[in-house]
């Protein structure tokens, strides 16, 4: 089972090499913001660090951010062809498949979730026609539906386990599309009412936590927040 | 603008039927279609003749299957291709897999890409248009700004919008799961966080009333009224959305629209909370 670390561009200069060693994919980006989306510097400078492979996290765009962000991974693939994205829209899916077709792709949270409930030779059929090599779940209880061999990776997110998603920022307020990225690095606790239950803002997006992570899946991505 | 509304029940369907609405939609029972509480129609000849009633007076009548997992595959692709042979005009959907199983069995008929389906941008309706989709239930959290080209589409899609201040998720609709702590709705009550309450940030009325009058000008379709399980609470919304759209009609300004919008809204509230104090 391979092991990735997901971590904020802010946080490339404090990898360590036993962490270069340990992990053989660093996740930069956000499946759950559309604002947070690694410069193609941190790229460089990860994969100059070292890094064996980088994959960049992309979430649902509304139209202007996709236009940035195609031109910004248009550069990153041309520079690095081995970077993989993972994503969250099919607007860039069918951009990638149409000019990018040999890059390696993953469906985000929280699009996965769809994924996670298809019928396995169905979802098979579906991730080859649209050349998806891999899923990314936090979905523990699920992983036993897709018994390998399979068609795909399962890649699995611990320890943050998703329960919404926000389009208006925890942060800010209001939804926008530019923003100082304050969020980063943080995460805040929120009680359920009338529970003892805690969920964690994480940027956009509201997650539990998980103490154990399963088996089955074909890579862990830690998140170290 | 036309109006439609979701039925959970013949109560709500006749309600509609003779109070206005242009299209209906409906669930049945066992076919999920993201309404939790309450029941929907039993059976699907329960839903044909409803289509039979709706279209003696030239209503159209939509089914939803839009939350399919894997057990209930087969029973969902059956299911709405015997409804859509025997009669009914659509179906609300969101289903990847679902789509393409229609699209194989070459079943022909309306398909409203739901509001749960992580459409935000022109390509990715593009992507479910080459899937099939003729219309599409615009995500209550697109700002009108950013639906523009969605509205605007060169593909013939057509566009449905909800009554967003009366129904209105904080988080994406078709990714909450903040109900299975309690089995309730939590999103708008106050989180502890440290010795404070923090609330979800989200929009105001008045926001959601400037937003209607921009999507209305900006030539969306429909404005839809969702399932409720509660009939009274669903008929006050029908009549409030009535009354707006009357008011949008009228060829009213925004600053206008916004505050008589308001207006009638703060009186159906008024009669909610009215209904829940005499319980």
């Amino acid at each position: 089972m391979e092991k990735a670390l997901a971590l904020d561009e802010k946080d490339i200069g404090k990898l360590k090499v036993r962490d270069l060693n340990k992990y053989s994919c660093f996740y930069l980006g956000s499946e759950f913001c559309q604002n947070i989306f690694p410069s193609e510097r941190s790229v460089e400078r990860l994969a100059g660090m070292g890094a064996r492979k980088i994959a960049i996290c992309v979430s649902f765009l509304v139209d202007a951010k996709l236009k940035e962000i195609k031109e910004k991974i248009s550069f990153m693939l041309e520079k690095n062809p081995n970077v993989e994205i993972i994503l969250g829209d099919f607007g860039l899916l069918t951009y990638l498949n149409k000019f990018y077709p040999n890059s390696k792709k993953s469906i985000a949270r929280p699009l996965s979730i769809e994924f996670m409930r298809m019928e396995k030779s169905k979802l098979e059929k579906f991730l080859v026609k649209h050349r998806i090599s891999a899923i990314e779940t936090d979905e523990d209880d699920l992983l036993g539906n897709f018994p390998k061999p399979r068609k795909f990776s399962l890649n699995f997110h611990y320890p943050y386990r998703f329960k919404a998603l926000q389009r208006d920022c925890f942060y800010l307020g209001k939804t926008t599309l530019n923003c100082s990225r304050k969020c980063l690095g943080k995460k805040t606790p929120l009680q359920i009412p009338g529970t003892r239950h805690i969920i964690y803002a994480l940027n956009n997006a509201y997650f539990t936590k998980k103490n154990s992570f399963p088996m089955g899946a074909d890579r862990i991505i830690y998140h170290r927040i | 603008m036309i109006i439609q509304a979701g039925a959970r029940n013949w109560s709500d369907f006749f309600y509609y039927l003779e109070n206005g609405a242009s299209e209906i939609y409906c669930a049945l029972n066992g076919i999920p279609g993201h309404c939790y509480r309450g029941k929907d129609f039993e059976t699907p000849s329960e839903i044909l003749k409803a289509a039979k009633s709706a279209h003696e007076k030239g209503v159209r009548l939509y089914m939803v299957a839009n939350e399919v997992q894997a057990g209930l595959f087969d029973i969902t692709v059956s299911t709405v291709r015997e409804m859509v042979k025997n009669g009914i005009d659509g179906v609300i959907i969101r289903d990847l897999s679902i789509l393409e199983a229609l699209k194989r069995k070459k079943i022909k008929t309306e398909f409203i890409l739901s509001s749960l389906a992580l459409c935000f941008n022109k390509e990715t309706l593009k992507f479910y248009s080459d899937m099939g989709i003729s219309r599409i239930a615009i995500p209550e959290q697109l700002l009108p700004s950013e639906a523009r080209n969605i509205v605007k589409n060169n593909l013939g899609i057509s566009t449905e919008i909800f009554l967003s201040a009366r129904e209105y998720c904080v988080v994406l609709n078709g990714f909450c799961y903040l109900s299975d702590f309690t089995g309730k709705c939590i999103c708008r009550d106050p989180f502890k966080s440290g010795h404070r309450n923090r609330f979800l940030p989200r929009p105001d009325s008045k926001e959601h009333f400037s937003r209607l009058y921009d999507f209305y000008s900006m030539g969306v379709n429909t404005l839809k009224i969702g399932r409720h399980p509660h009939g009274h609470y669903a008929r006050l919304l029908f009549q409030e959305a009535k009354a707006i759209l009357k008011l949008l009609e009228s060829g009213i300004d925004k600053k206008n629209f916004i505050e008589k919008s308001l207006e009638i809204d703060s009186k159906i509230g008024l009669i909610l909370n009215k209904g829940v104090k005499r319980k």
